[in-house]
């Protein structure tokens, strides 16, 4: 039961963030996402990588509020309406969150049919069957970290513009 | 089903990816990919214990792929003065 509606979650989170105009509630509407695909996962019993999916989506909607301010999309001082809707609704989706969190783990098998479900078990496969992945990834990511140190400078910036 | 639900996913993935016009509406599309991605995974995962861990490495690539975008993204708000797509255009030079 508790998958579908982590399926309806993510599905309407993902029509939200494509249908919508701002940036911000884009990024929203992705963690709303996010945090159905991860309920999903908990309902199947894949408690370490439903975590890791909160996380991530949790970093991802930071860094989108960010960048929407940071490239311009400046939140409208003194309207009222925006004011309670920035309030409430993250209140209403962490609520929401919380409440799906309660019921799906009452719902996670306790010995998933799966042998990498566990934690200590998806661990060893990653390490042992799939270590050139690893390493591909790990590089990815080195590669990501100097590129976007490299695209940030304010030298290389300027050098362009000119 | 769960397949359908994957499907549905990136579905609205690909029609973010194509019809946002700026860069961080693109770089959501790409997220929405890689969620659909992973829950593609994950629901192989029952009959194939390998989705799991691939699934999570799905994950982390979304990651490195949102760093990226939105690196560039800045890069172009910086150069151009705008987070639209066209601003790409002009970045290869």
């Amino acid at each position: 039961m508790m998958i579908w509606v982590s399926a309806a979650v993510a599905i309407v989170g993902a029509a939200w963030a494509v249908f919508t105009r701002s940036t911000r509630s884009a990024g929203l509407a992705l963690w709303v996402c996010g945090l159905g695909v991860g309920g999903g996962m908990l309902s199947m019993g894949l408690e370490f990588v439903a975590i890791t999916q909160w996380i991530l989506s949790t970093l991802s909607v930071l860094g989108f509020s960010y960048f929407a301010v940071l490239l311009g999309e400046e939140p409208q001082e003194g309207s009222r309406g925006i004011y309670w809707k920035s309030k409430l609704a993250p209140l209403g989706i962490g609520v929401m969150f919380c409440a799906l969190v309660w019921f799906a783990v009452g719902d996670v098998p306790e010995n998933p049919k799966s042998p990498a479900a566990g934690i200590s078990e998806i661990g060893r496969m990653v390490v042992t069957e799939h270590l050139v992945s690893l390493e591909v990834l790990g590089i990815a990511f080195l590669v990501v970290v100097i590129g976007a140190g490299v695209l940030s400078r304010s030298e290389v910036t300027r050098k362009e513009s000119s | 089903m769960m397949v359908a639900v994957a499907l549905t996913l990136m579905g609205f993935g690909c029609v973010a990816v194509m019809t946002r016009r700026s860069f961080l509406g693109v770089v959501v599309g790409l997220q929405l990919l890689s969620y659909s991605l992973a829950w593609m995974f994950v629901s192989a995962g029952k009959a194939v214990e390998k989705g799991h861990v691939i699934a999570m490495l799905v994950l982390l690539s979304g990651l490195a792929q949102l760093a990226c975008g939105l690196a560039i993204a800045a890069r172009v708000f910086l150069i151009k003065k705008t987070s639209s797509m066209r601003g790409l255009e002009e970045l290869k030079r």
